[in-house]
């Protein structure tokens, strides 16, 4: 999926205006030989390192500058091939989802552990999309609105029909995934208790972060407006 | 009517009222009722003549008006003898006429031994309560220049005497008004009050038809038309298929009467029960006619027809008494032509009876249509009044919905501004409580340990980890996840995951994908917190002390020895255990206070082959914590 396997390297652009944080992360990163990685502390740092089409973003949403999401959406258009992730203090599930809606394939919680960075990136590269279970929820209430938690286990055959929401349509398949990632079954019980192979389920997840992605500049603006991510 | 029964005194004070507004009535009534009908001057004034009763053939000289009862005549026929003096009569010039103001019951006018008119030409004004006056033109060519002889034969009938007013022979022009005016007032004001009684029984009737449980209405606007025929029969008799019916109308006030009295007691809601009884002698009178004779059903009448009416109205007046003791002014309308009628009724009785000798009006008929439709309009007048005691009603109960409902709405802001106040303030001072007890706590030692001069970098990162995950749970337990403990758990299990994997030890979650755990009832964020904190506290000894390589969490639904439904979390480790025996006593009791304070039951086993904390929650916690 990403580019720069053919070189063996996959170049690295951290965006983080916290040095201490930032240098951890970068520490982190560092670990794996195969990583090239640039820093940025501000927007316009950022933007500027996009010039060197990396293969990974890492961003905080919060930047002295401006605004990560305006990078992610910048991101994606310049260079589609970029694997996107949000990086964050607690994932809150607001801005982790308005960055997915822009481009972005999950979020890497700050305080992470070395290794979980790396292999979090390493997972991203190689097509995976990591989805936490209070995201695959929010994204379900989103987009069923409807009261969660009135059966025990796991849900099966009663999302009927499509879900919408703001143009959204998530298959009756792809909420039950997202709902067995929510209650925090791994992904091989939710295969089995969906009859579905194990190795389809995050190509599903991908699937679902492409129809939450919106596709054009203006479109973006308006959904983060309508959906009251951005506050004007 | 108002419901409330008035104090004693405003009773008496009302009766009061009641009785001298009735005297005053009364008396205006006695005084109209005896004051002179219209009459013609007294120039034309016959003051007397020559009677001679049956077939005696000397005529006796008596004054007139003369009463037969009075008078001792027992015949059935008579003939008074007038001598028309052209000396006192100016016949010279214009129209004469004779003009007998009453008589009964028939009447033939003879002039010179020729007839030229008699009553029974038109036996509709024989009736005798219809006090019917009689103008006969005599044409000039009858007369005889040295003066006419007129002779007027009279007829009685049964009970009813002969009676004859002095009678006015005089120019036409003079005599006719008097006539007219007693032609109206007898005649044609009864007509047209008979018509306002067919009016109001045709309101009457819509009431009844559209209300149901109203009877009262049908009832009033079944006598009115009652009433109302019986005004009619002062038509010809032609316009009655048969004179016996004619005749047998005489007798609808005694089924009139009753009717309607039985009409109010049944609007005012008093019992009727025995008392439809009074309708009887009105049902059989009129057979009478047909069956036993005129004399017999004149008798009838007489004896027990008017006594009949005569109870009825009475009962009416003392009705109207009672509805105006509580208090409503109808009940004047209602007992105030009852009373007059009554007045005229008892005169009527008199006249009958031939207490007066000179007098022979009859007023009963002559007031009843008036009464009848004062006692239609107090119907009406109260049906009005009920609608206005609903509209009033409706209006009120509008007025206090919408005050109820201002006052309620604002009670319910103020109520909602102070939960949400209150609301907001144990919100607080439970955020408070749950970082005093974590993060709080761990920021002041973080602090302290900074600033100790043998500050260990390891353990100040050890501990604001701490606090960060302690954060997390605090941030956790707040969602709205619908009772539904998984969902926080799944959150859990990934910050689990990281740590063990950071300290080289791993997870296994086991949640059965039909089972797992149940929905509980009422899960608030301060039982979720117990639950992560319980687990944290479980996880935190088996990465510091267990020395254990993997930890298993089981997530699943089971029943205790009562059959209720548990949920229960276990949390085990491979390691050496011996928890209990670690002295980490402060820990494992924070854990047990912790399930206690859910109502959970907290079991810890503790040894060679690991340790196994089990958690069982009640699946409803409402009402627990």
């Amino acid at each position: 999926m990403a580019g720069g396997h053919d070189t063996g390297s996959i170049r690295i652009l951290l965006v983080e205006d916290d040095a201490p944080t930032r240098d951890r992360i970068g520490a982190a990163l560092a670990l794996s030989a195969d990583f090239v990685i640039r820093t940025a502390a501000t927007l316009a740092e950022a933007m500027a390192g996009l010039d060197a089409a990396p293969d990974v973003l890492l961003t905080d949403l919060c930047l002295p500058d401006g605004h990560g999401l305006s990078l992610i959406r910048e991101t994606r258009q310049r260079l589609p091939r970029c694997e996107i992730m949000v990086i964050s203090v607690l994932g809150d599930e607001d801005s982790v989802l308005a960055a997915i809606r822009v481009g972005a394939s999950g979020y890497l919680l700050k305080d992470s552990f070395p290794e979980d960075v790396a292999r979090t990136v390493r997972d991203l590269v190689a097509g995976h999309s990591p989805i936490s279970a209070s995201i695959a929820r929010y994204i379900v209430r989103q987009t069923q609105g409807q009261p969660q938690g009135q059966t025990s286990g796991m849900p099966h055959g009663q999302s009927h029909g499509a879900a919408t929401i703001a143009g959204v349509q998530l298959t009756p398949r792809e909420i039950d995934i997202l709902w067995g990632i929510a209650k925090g079954f791994r992904y091989a019980d939710i295969a089995d208790h969906l009859g579905i192979s194990r190795q389809t389920v995050p190509g599903h997840i991908k699937n679902i972060y492409r129809k939450l992605e919106v596709n054009t500049r203006g479109e973006a603006v308006f959904e983060a407006i309508q959906q009251g991510l951005i506050r004007l | 009517m108002p419901g409330a029964r008035p104090a004693a005194a405003s009773v008496r004070i009302r009766m009061l009222w009641f009785a001298v507004v009735h005297l005053i009535v009364l008396a205006l009534a006695a005084w109209l009722g005896t004051s002179s009908f219209p009459l013609p001057a007294e120039t034309w004034r016959l003051a007397s003549a020559e009677f001679r009763p049956g077939e005696t053939e000397t005529p006796t000289r008596v004054a007139l008006p003369h009463n037969w009862a009075t008078g001792g005549i027992t015949d059935r026929g008579g003939s008074y003898l007038i001598r028309l003096d052209p000396g006192r009569f100016p016949l010279a010039d214009g129209e004469v006429a004779l003009f007998v103001p009453r008589f009964s019951f028939r009447l033939e006018a003879w002039l010179d031994g020729r007839i030229i008119a008699t009553s029974a030409a038109t036996p509709s004004i024989e009736t005798v309560a219809r006090n019917t006056s009689m103008l006969v033109p005599l044409h000039r060519a009858l007369w005889r220049d040295d003066g006419s002889l007129l002779e007027i034969r009279l007829e009685s009938r049964a009970i009813i005497a002969g009676f004859l007013a002095a009678p006015y022979v005089g120019p036409l022009a003079d005599l006719r008004p008097a006539h007219e005016k007693r032609l109206l007032l007898f005649i044609w004001l009864p007509v047209v009050l008979a018509a306002l009684s067919l009016a109001m029984a045709g309101t009457l009737l819509v009431y009844w038809y559209n209300r149901d449980g109203e009877g009262a209405y049908g009832l009033m606007a079944l006598s009115l038309i009652v009433s109302a025929v019986h005004a009619v029969n002062f038509l010809p008799v032609s316009l009655w298929f048969h004179p016996y019916i004619h005749l047998a109308a005489h007798a609808l006030p005694v089924i009139e009467a009753p009717l309607t009295a039985l009409a109010l007691r049944l609007l005012l809601g008093l019992p009727i029960g025995w008392r439809w009884l009074i309708l009887v002698p009105g049902l059989l009178l009129p057979w009478t006619v047909a069956l036993a004779g005129t004399d017999v059903f004149a008798r009838g009448m007489l004896l027990v027809g008017l006594p009949v009416i005569g109870l009825s109205i009475g009962h009416i007046v003392w009705i109207g008494g009672r509805v105006f003791a509580r208090g409503d002014w109808l009940g004047l309308f209602l007992a105030l032509p009852s009373a007059v009628t009554l007045l005229f009724w008892a005169n009527d009785l008199l006249v009958v009876a031939n207490v007066f000798d000179d007098r022979r009006i009859f007023l009963t008929r002559f007031v009843y249509p008036l009464f009848t439709s004062a006692l239609g309009a107090f119907m009406i007048l109260r049906f009005v009044q009920f609608l206005n005691e609903a509209d009033d009603f409706a209006r009120t109960l509008e007025r206090r919905v919408s005050e109820a409902e201002d006052a309620l709405r604002a009670s319910f802001m103020r109520d909602q501004a102070h939960m949400q106040a209150s609301a907001l303030a144990a919100e607080r001072s439970r955020l408070m409580r749950d970082l005093h007890d974590g993060v709080g706590g761990q920021l002041v030692s973080i602090v302290a340990s900074s600033e100790r001069v043998d500050a260990d970098p390891l353990a100040i990162g050890a501990a604001a980890r701490h606090a960060l995950r302690d954060m997390r749970l605090v941030i956790d337990a707040m969602d709205d996840v619908g009772g539904d403990l998984m969902l926080v758990l799944a959150t859990w299990r990934e910050r689990s995951e990281a740590a063990l994997r950071g300290v080289g030890m791993s997870l296994r979650w086991t949640a059965d994908p039909d089972a797992g755990l149940p929905i509980f009832q009422g899960l608030r964020p301060r039982h979720v917190l117990n639950v992560l904190r319980i687990l944290e506290e479980a996880l935190t000894n088996a990465i510091k002390h267990s020395g254990a390589r993997a930890v298993e969490v089981c997530l699943l639904t089971i029943e205790d020895a009562a059959g209720n439904r548990l949920g229960r979390i276990v949390l085990a480790d491979d390691g050496q255990g011996g928890a209990q025996a670690r002295g980490s006593g402060r820990g494992l009791a924070n854990m047990t206070r912790r399930a206690e304070a859910i109502g959970a039951r907290l079991t810890i086993t503790s040894d060679a082959a690991g340790t196994r904390v089990e958690l069982d929650i009640p699946t409803d916690l409402g009402g627990i914590g």
